[in-house]
């Protein structure tokens, strides 16, 4: 115990007085979650809405696939982007493998069944009467349609939410398509993977508990905001 | 040219049909009724002419335009000019103050003005401070009012509403036609409702319609008259203006008149009779019905008589001919 508590004492230090490798560290996890997930929300929502409030052949099997998708392993996705990015794959004259913009595409293959599931579901929950009202007060269809969205924030927030939460902690394909290379793809969960491995594990605390940090922030956010919004 | 007109226009609810009607015609700056009881196509009608529904079969014109092969933004353009109130309203998930100026910043309403015009909205259905209200903390009543100041916010051509008084209290139930009326007489408004309360169509309508079974019923209301009602020498008497009609006594808070076509006898001669209503008029209209003939005569207003197809025969009518329209005094209901 004394061991963890020394461990513990030594990442609250590291935290405190701004290390600049967690620092570093910190801004490219935040850097390349965030624009995954504004990447999959700005993709995603329209796709979802459309789903959601059209009627065609296949669209049940479709949904089934989108909520299949949302548990997909990282490391699937992983492998899935290696094989493609790799030299010899038939992408790899992007040359996106082990940078940023690697793991941001793998991040936004993890979020965007997501947001899609999540926000189906959003806009099926929105009482039917809101894109009629829409269109009676003299809403254009994509006015009403953005009025249906706007019904649904709080559950499209979650939607997003949840999948800046999926990508900020995924570490398999982050791993994989980032390399882990230090100053330049180490994100926390790499860093924290092998830190630990290393023995460093005040390190590794220490971007546990911003981790932590991160994720209790957001949702403490998105609470505050439903509050605010009455029942 | 009227505001409205349909022939042979029907719809489908999957292989269902709700609505099959011949013809019709509203005109504008009235108040029209669609009544029928549930599930008659009163509120499919509501909808198509609303532009809120798409024409499956047969022609609606609206202001001249038909809707079956109008471009989007044509129908887009003709439903900026309309407000619609469903019949359980939908708040947005906002204050009421949001709510009401939906229509106006949908339409790119200078930011500005639309406080001033939102209060004004809200003041017009008796809302007054309740623009910092959720949308979760009116009453049904409320929420009625709130949503009828929000289609009006935009002053609207023509009004649509779906049963507009069902599930309120009285109060609003008050409100609401006060307002209806109002808007109808200041501003020219055309109000299209449907309702299952005849005395409500008949206190608040010029016109009404009834629908069954998603066709038009014979037994639409015809012969309403707004007016104020006085003593003369010799009875009650319920005054349009332009015609004067004597009445029971006893209902002089009436400010509807309305005479069913079935009661009224057509003559050509004035012979001797007890009723208290006979009026000399030019035939200008003349309607076969199934097994009747509606009988149109000019009488300051325009009144209908419903005759069997035997009388009308034997009567011989024409267009221009003159006539007497004959019926008691006990026959004019008042609202």
């Amino acid at each position: 115990m004394e061991y963890l508590a020394k461990a513990f004492t030594e990442a609250i230090g590291l935290i405190i007085g701004m290390d600049r490798e967690i620092f570093t560290i910190t801004l490219l996890s935040l850097r390349v979650a965030a624009t995954a997930t504004v990447l999959a929300a700005v993709t995603g929502i329209p796709l979802a809405y459309y789903v959601a409030t059209r009627e065609f052949r296949g669209k049940a099997a479709l949904i089934t696939v989108f909520n299949t998708l949302m548990a997909l392993p990282t490391v699937v996705v992983g492998l899935f982007c290696y094989s493609f990015l790799s030299r010899k794959g038939p992408l790899g004259f992007l040359d996106l493998l082990f940078t940023p913009s690697g793991i941001i595409l793998g991040d936004v293959i993890l979020a965007f069944p997501l947001i899609v599931g999540l926000t189906i579901a959003a806009v099926n929950a929105v009482d039917q009467r809101a894109g009629l009202t829409a269109l009676s007060l003299g809403a254009s269809g994509r006015q009403a349609s953005l009025t249906v969205l706007a019904e649904a924030r709080f559950a499209l927030i979650a939607a997003i939410v949840n999948g800046f939460g999926r990508v900020v902690a995924e570490v398999g394909s982050a791993m994989m398509l980032g390399g882990n290379i230090r100053g330049y793809t180490r994100t926390i969960t790499t860093a924290i993977a092998l830190e630990t491995s290393k023995g460093e594990f005040a390190f590794g605390m220490a971007l546990g508990i911003i981790l932590l940090t991160l994720a209790f922030t957001v949702n403490i956010l998105f609470r505050r905001l439903q509050r605010a919004a009455g029942p | 040219m009227s505001l409205i007109e349909i022939q042979n226009l029907s719809h489908h609810y999957g292989g269902r049909q709700a609505l099959d009607i011949e013809s019709l015609e509203i005109e504008g700056g009235r108040i029209t009724a669609l009544l029928g009881p549930n599930g008659s196509g009163k509120t499919t009608l509501l909808m198509l002419i609303g532009q809120l529904l798409p024409v499956q079969q047969g022609n609606l014109l609206v202001r001249g335009k038909d809707m079956a092969k109008a471009p989007a933004a044509v129908r887009e353009e003709l439903r900026r000019g309309t407000g619609f109130l469903l019949q359980t309203p939908y708040l947005f998930k906002a204050s009421v103050e949001r709510n009401v100026a939906y229509g106006l910043r949908v339409r790119g309403q200078d930011r500005k003005l639309i406080p001033a015009r939102t209060e004004e909205a809200l003041n017009e259905v008796g809302l007054e401070g309740f623009g910092d209200r959720p949308h979760w903390a009116l009453s049904g009543g409320e929420a009625q009012r709130v949503a009828l100041a929000r289609a009006l916010v935009t002053n609207p051509r023509t009004l649509f509403l779906d049963e507009p008084m069902a599930n309120v209290d009285t109060v609003s139930r008050a409100v609401i036609e006060r307002v209806l009326v109002d808007r109808n007489r200041s501003d020219g408004l055309t109000v299209v409702m449907t309702t299952h309360d005849m005395d409500q169509a008949y206190r608040l309508a010029d016109h009404a319609v009834t629908l069954q079974g998603g066709r038009i019923a014979l037994s639409s209301m015809e012969n309403v008259f707004h007016g104020r009602i006085y003593r003369s020498a010799e009875s009650w008497v319920f005054d349009t203006g332009r015609l004067a009609l004597a009445i029971p006594s006893g209902h002089q808070q009436a400010r509807t008149a309305a005479v069913p076509p079935e009661v009224i006898l057509v003559s050509r001669d004035l012979s001797q009779t007890s009723a208290l209503n006979t009026l000399k008029g030019k035939v200008t209209g003349i309607r076969e019905r199934n097994g009747s003939v509606d009988v149109a005569v000019e009488v300051g207003e325009t009144m209908t008589a419903r005759v069997t197809d035997e009388s009308y025969r034997r009567m011989g009518l024409g267009l221009g001919e003159e006539v007497y329209l004959i019926f008691k005094a006990e026959a004019v209901r008042l609202y």
